[in-house]
């Protein structure tokens, strides 16, 4: 599962909303998550791909929109090193 | 469907599942953890909803998959003696829940779906032969499993039941060993923090269950086999004031994965008054 699936399932887990409509130009501030949620999708980022994703991108409004957060997923598994061929 | 839990309710199930957290039964320490009413335990209030979802809710969807999913965010908490509804509402591929107050105000306590899955998570070791070394394993407790027949006769859904028992074992050997994991990893980052500000920080006890996730196997039934159940390293998150996270507990029936429940646990941590 890549960041945007995995994003899609947890926000369709969280909120009753259209699959349709979960763009990544869709903005965090339309999904009206509430503090609880965005501790639940930070926990799932974390178990999922081992990324922390700190709460003041969400306050700062660094991360604005379902895409940056998909991109800063990516972007942070990327740098982790790859594990050994056995 | 209306739901209401008295003291009584809320002491039946703390003395079967081992959760005596004193903001369900006194006020005092309840109002200290910034809550006006002696709350409900949210694993008791869902116990009902996964039973009728269970129940009815594979027929209204007619799933024909090997895994189905429960899932339920506990949002607001809920107060002793006040009358709830549960609303349910039927999606393309599962069924949405919510419990909300009964009162004209309307406030969501809960919200969750129930519905088929295609797998269960990679990470989860399908067999207890693939179980890693930081993982903890226990024989589930057949002691629980007819107390808890004895206490819920209503209950008849073998999954909630297998869920309750592991949920009680969890409480009682589980915990405290997740509570030393997250003291370790809020003493790493409090000790950053003390060489940066020179403030003493205290771990206050106040844990509470955020959200509780239940995947099983859609043809588990109450049939004869050895159960064991294990505690996975827990995922957490450490902030200043709080450590949020995830605790993920496999369950096995002889060598075969049947069920994973998941507990999404919130705790504080505050400031410590000033030594004398």
């Amino acid at each position: 599962m890549n960041a945007a699936e995995f994003l899609s399932s947890s926000i369709l887990e969280l909120k009753d909303i259209d699959s349709n409509d979960l763009t990544p130009e869709l903005t965090l501030e339309k999904l009206a998550l509430d503090s609880l949620d965005y501790v639940e999708i930070q926990v799932g980022i974390k178990k999922h791909f081992g990324v922390d994703v700190p709460t003041d991108l969400f306050t700062s409004n660094t991360i604005k929109t379902l895409g940056e957060l998909g991109s800063y997923i990516e972007t942070h598994t990327a740098v982790k090193p790859a594990p050994l061929a056995a | 469907m209306n739901l209401s839990f008295d003291l009584l309710a809320v002491r039946r199930w703390a003395e079967f599942s081992g959760d005596f957290n004193p903001i369900h039964f006194d006020l005092a320490h309840a109002q200290k953890a910034g809550l006006d009413k002696l709350i409900v335990h949210g694993m008791l209030a869902v116990m009902p909803i996964k039973q009728m979802l269970s129940r009815h809710g594979r027929l209204a969807m007619n799933a024909s998959t090997e895994w189905m999913k429960f899932k339920a965010a506990f949002r607001y908490p809920l107060a002793h003696d006040a009358n709830h509804e549960v609303s349910t509402k039927v999606g393309l591929n599962k069924i949405n829940f919510q419990l909300v107050s009964g009162d004209a105000h309307r406030i969501e306590h809960f919200r969750g779906s129930y519905g088929p899955v295609a797998k269960m998570p990679a990470e989860v070791p399908v067999t207890p032969q693939a179980m890693t070394a930081q993982m903890h394993g226990f024989t589930l407790d057949q002691a629980q499993v007819a107390r808890f027949a004895q206490t819920y006769a209503d209950i008849s859904e073998y999954w909630v039941a297998l869920d309750a028992v592991v949920f009680s074992q969890f409480m009682r050997i589980g915990l405290p060993i997740v509570e030393h994991i997250v003291i370790d990893a809020t003493a790493t980052k409090r000790s950053r923090q003390l060489s940066e500000s020179n403030t003493d920080f205290n771990t206050d006890k106040v844990v509470v269950q955020t959200s509780h996730c239940v995947t099983v196997d859609a043809a588990l039934d109450a049939c004869d086999g050895v159960l064991h159940w294990a505690l996975m390293p827990p995922v957490l998150l450490v902030h200043a004031a709080q450590v949020s996270g995830s605790v993920s507990l496999p369950v096995y029936r002889d060598d075969r994965l049947v069920m994973l429940v998941e507990i999404g646990l919130l705790a504080k941590v505050s400031p410590a008054p000033p030594l004398q």
